[in-house]
């Protein structure tokens, strides 16, 4: 039964476009498979025990190098998001080496400042990147059907893709192993694991999915700037995958898609979105830790004490 | 000569507000280990609440100033009180929850102030001339009050009942609350003391700059890379790291332009977390 | 032939401590050796040595006569030594069994296919061998417990699995009585004899006398830092007056 339970939503996401073609629905939910994708990546770095602020970064990098490589070398978009994804991999590889020994708040500010350096660059280097206001005329994809629908099943495709591998990568051998890793690096070593190879893997891992999918947004909105992967975009990869609950697999997937699709049905634009984010963001930290999976534990031992002392 | 005493004059305006930043933070830190990303909407709040006293509503900019920081220091004591406090000592999930009011802050600021950057008139305007150099007595004003600000602290710290009972949480909770120190009277009092330095520094800049809800996020990025530099929890690592970036920022600032400057704090923000992540000076208050 | 583990002039300073000062310590293939001395001592920093944990600051470890100082930990207990630690670390989180078969991964390289096919971890030999050996420890009622909430008697014993599972020719035990019930011991010494009739050598430090000069061909013991006697259990309980000087407890040389 349990294993049969993922087949109902995927049975009507593929369906769906037969009822309805509205464009504008179509676009929300193409950004939710964008951002349940991203929280999940991102979620493989937690699973090593580390958070990780660079996430938009990289999603730029892959998106950037395919959307250069289409607009100013001809590079088929196919291969350009190939490419992109290979650069984002040899990325995440350079960093993690660097700063794989750093862990809790070292790591944040490690790639919180990663962030804002890949955004400065972009900013500045105008002749690949088009500066401060992005890069515009990227083609789409070639040899899909026009119309929106070919992109929603190529997200869907891809979402698939990313949901899967993750999914299987986790319950492997490999994924035993970061658990491991995150519940105690010394007792990891100590058993004769490579904790260094493996955390440069989640990073890899992590990475190869933020830079596919950042190639594909940039195919798919055809115009990217350096305002779309700031660092506090990387913020709200976190805030899908916290909010939905980092403990557990689904926890990403559903914290990036209620949130996405809440935030359309509230028609909420810049800066109410930011609020109702960080609103909710602190009332889970505060009040449900374990995010939207942990709802129904959580509310067998309600005890609303707003007010009372802290416990340590 | 002339030149270099301009670039000079710079690089102490923003070692200034840096480490008035740095401190807030550090003090956080030290005592609650918590990173409180949200410290740079305070700097925010206080110079739009500054504004809206100093323009809006035409009192003159010593009271409004006076006002601007007592509203952040009681800010200070709600935020301690509803949200930082019971996440005392839970380094991840007080990160996550900083970063989700810095997004309420910012977000509330952009809806109630605009996109359209406003500005506090010059309290002291003029020049003064210098060796040659033009300094605006402003810029002299801020690194006046900036110095005074951090002996004050320094003073502060030190020599004051309250201020060693702060040392006394930082070095050795448990052993400080046996001596009978109320943790929570003391995670209160660095809650006001980080925001009311923060608070002064924005009052003290806010009339050289052009002011939005954004503005906070350049000084809590620099006071970020300021403490990892001098050292987590250090005061004279924060003020060394503060020189360091501050005169760093004018150098580049003046030959390239500013977004380079960033680009360097930025790299030198990894290199230092990478190859040196204690920092410059060894953990001590 | 070389001896399985030799230990030649090591050091190790923390700062301006010194753990551990010039210390020799040779270790033959099938024996088992005590390694006593107050707390304080170094024994647990040559356990943090040797298993790669720490790099020295001079001297050097041989392992089966190859240099193994510098290597990274998880490459020394590829060679075929392991550790338990003093305080159960095991992953908390993790069921018994997957915590043992942890311990069987690093003689075994994962394969990609595995990852690619989706199978389950420990869904292989690995899995029968790893309940053998909690059958061996009579610890298989237990596999599907995590391991944070059983007795600390027998978290004990998933520490020695765990360590087991590796297969080790060299295996450091870090006070493996400690906590334990007199039942408890007995059972723990009846484990590590038989390990022992299969090939192990141990090295043990311990605090609990009386249990380690039953079992330990040779003890070593360790003052700050210092080697100030090796001979045979009954040597070194002849030279009680000497230890009792070093040592200082009564604890210690009554033995409980």
């Amino acid at each position: 039964m349990a294993r049969a339970l993922p087949f109902v939503p995927a049975a009507f996401l593929l369906g769906l476009p037969l009822f309805t073609a509205d464009p504008y629905w179509l676009h929300v939910l193409i950004m939710s498979a964008l951002n349940v994708s991203l929280a999940l990546s991102l979620r493989v770095l937690w699973n090593v025990g580390v958070l990780s602020c660079g996430h938009a970064a990289l999603m730029g990098v892959g998106a950037y190098t395919s959307a250069f490589l289409a607009t100013s070398v001809g590079v088929s978009p196919w291969l350009g998001a190939l490419t992109g994804s290979g650069a984002t991999i040899a990325v995440a590889v350079g960093l993690g080496y660097l700063s794989l020994r750093l862990r809790g708040i070292y790591f944040v500010l490690v790639t919180f400042a990663f962030n804002e350096v890949f955004f400065l660059v972009v900013n500045r280097w105008r002749d690949v990147t088009g500066g401060p206001s992005g890069l515009v005329g990227i083609p789409r994809f070639p040899g899909l059907p026009p119309g929106r629908v070919s992109y929603y099943y190529l997200a869907l495709g891809l979402l698939a893709l990313t949901v899967g591998v993750l999914h299987r990568i986790e319950r492997s051998r490999i994924g035993v192993i970061w658990f491991a890793i995150r519940d105690s690096d010394l007792r990891a070593q100590c058993v004769g694991i490579n904790v260094v190879f493996y955390r440069v893997l989640a990073f890899a891992v992590s990475a190869i999915f933020a830079g596919a999918w950042g190639a594909f947004y940039a195919h798919y909105v055809t115009v990217i700037a350096p305002s779309d992967f700031t660092v506090w975009q990387s913020v709200y990869v976190q805030l899908y995958m916290i909010v939905g609950g980092a403990a557990a697999f689904a926890g990403p997937i559903i914290g990036g898609s209620v949130l996405t699709i809440a935030t359309e049905l509230l028609r909420a634009t810049g800066p109410l979105v930011s609020v109702i984010y960080g609103a909710l963001l602190t009332l889970v930290m505060l009040f449900l830790p374990g995010g939207f999976v942990s709802l129904h534990t959580a509310l067998a031992r309600v005890r609303w004490r707003p007010f009372s002392r802290s416990t340590a | 000569m002339a030149f270099y005493l301009q670039i000079a004059v710079n690089g102490a305006v923003i070692s200034c507000l840096y480490v008035l930043v740095a401190l807030g933070l550090n003090l956080i830190l030290g005592i609650m280990h918590i990173v409180n990303f949200a410290q740079g909407t305070i700097f925010m709040l206080a110079a739009l609440t500054l504004f809206v006293f100093n323009v809006s509503l035409g009192l003159n900019y010593i009271l409004a100033s006076l006002l601007s920081v007592m509203a952040i220091a009681v800010l200070g004591v709600v935020m301690e009180r509803l949200f930082f406090r019971r996440l005392r000592g839970q380094f991840l999930p007080s990160l996550v929850m900083s970063l989700g009011l810095l997004l309420v802050i910012e977000g509330v600021a952009w809806l109630n102030f605009g996109i359209v950057s406003q500005a506090v008139p010059p309290v002291f305007p003029g020049v003064v001339q210098f060796l040659g150099a033009s300094v605006s007595k402003e810029r002299l004003v801020i690194i006046a009050g900036g110095l005074v600000l951090i002996a004050g602290l320094f003073l502060f710290i030190r020599y004051t009942r309250a201020g060693k009972a702060i040392r006394a949480v930082e070095q050795d909770p448990e052993g400080a609350v046996l001596q009978g120190i109320d943790l929570d009277d003391v995670t209160r009092l660095v809650f006001i003391v980080s925001f009311v330095l923060t608070a002064l520094a924005a009052v003290l800049v806010a009339p050289t700059l052009a002011l939005d809800p954004s503005i906070g996020e350049t000084p809590l990025l620099k006071g970020l890379v300021i403490i990892v530099l001098g050292g987590m929890g250090s005061v004279t690592g924060t003020l060394l790291g503060g020189l360091i970036i501050g005169f760093t920022e004018s150098i580049v600032g003046t030959f390239y332009d500013p977004v380079a400057a960033s680009l360097v704090s930025g790299v030198f923000l990894m290199a230092i977390l990478i190859f040196r992540p204690s920092g410059l000076l060894p953990y001590r208050m | 032939m070389a001896p399985l583990l030799e230990i030649d002039s090591l050091t190790q300073h923390f700062g301006g401590l010194a753990a551990v000062v010039d210390l020799h310590l040779v270790v033959g293939r099938g024996e088992l050796l005590g390694l006593i001395g107050p707390n304080g001592a170094g024994k647990t920093t040559v356990f943090n040595v040797i298993s790669g944990v720490l790099a020295p600051s001079g001297g050097r470890v041989m392992f089966k006569g190859a240099r193994i100082t510098g290597l990274p930990a998880y490459a020394i207990i590829r060679r075929g030594l392991a550790r338990t630690f003093q305080i159960p670390t095991l992953f908390s989180s993790f069921s018994v069994l997957d915590n043992v078969l942890l311990g069987a991964y690093s003689r075994q390289r994962p394969r990609p296919a595995d990852v690619l096919l989706g199978r389950r971890a420990g869904t292989d030999g690995a899995a029968a061998r790893a309940l053998e050996l909690l059958k061996s420890l009579r610890l298989d009622g237990f596999r599907d417990e995590r391991v944070r909430t059983l007795p600390h008697g027998d978290q004990k014993k998933v520490e020695l699995a765990v360590a087991l599972a590796s297969r080790p020719e060299l295996l450091l035990l870090d006070e493996p009585f400690a906590g334990l019930s007199a039942d408890e011991i007995e059972d723990m010494t009846g484990h590590i004899r038989r390990l022992r009739g299969e090939g192990v050598t141990f090295v043990v430090v311990e605090h609990n006398m009386r249990a380690l000069m039953r079992i330990a061909d040779r003890v070593c013991v360790l003052n700050f830092g210092r080697k100030i006697a090796d001979g045979t259990p009954k040597e070194i309980s002849e030279n009680l007056e000497v230890i009792r000087a070093y040592l200082g407890t009564k604890r210690h040389a009554a033995g409980r």
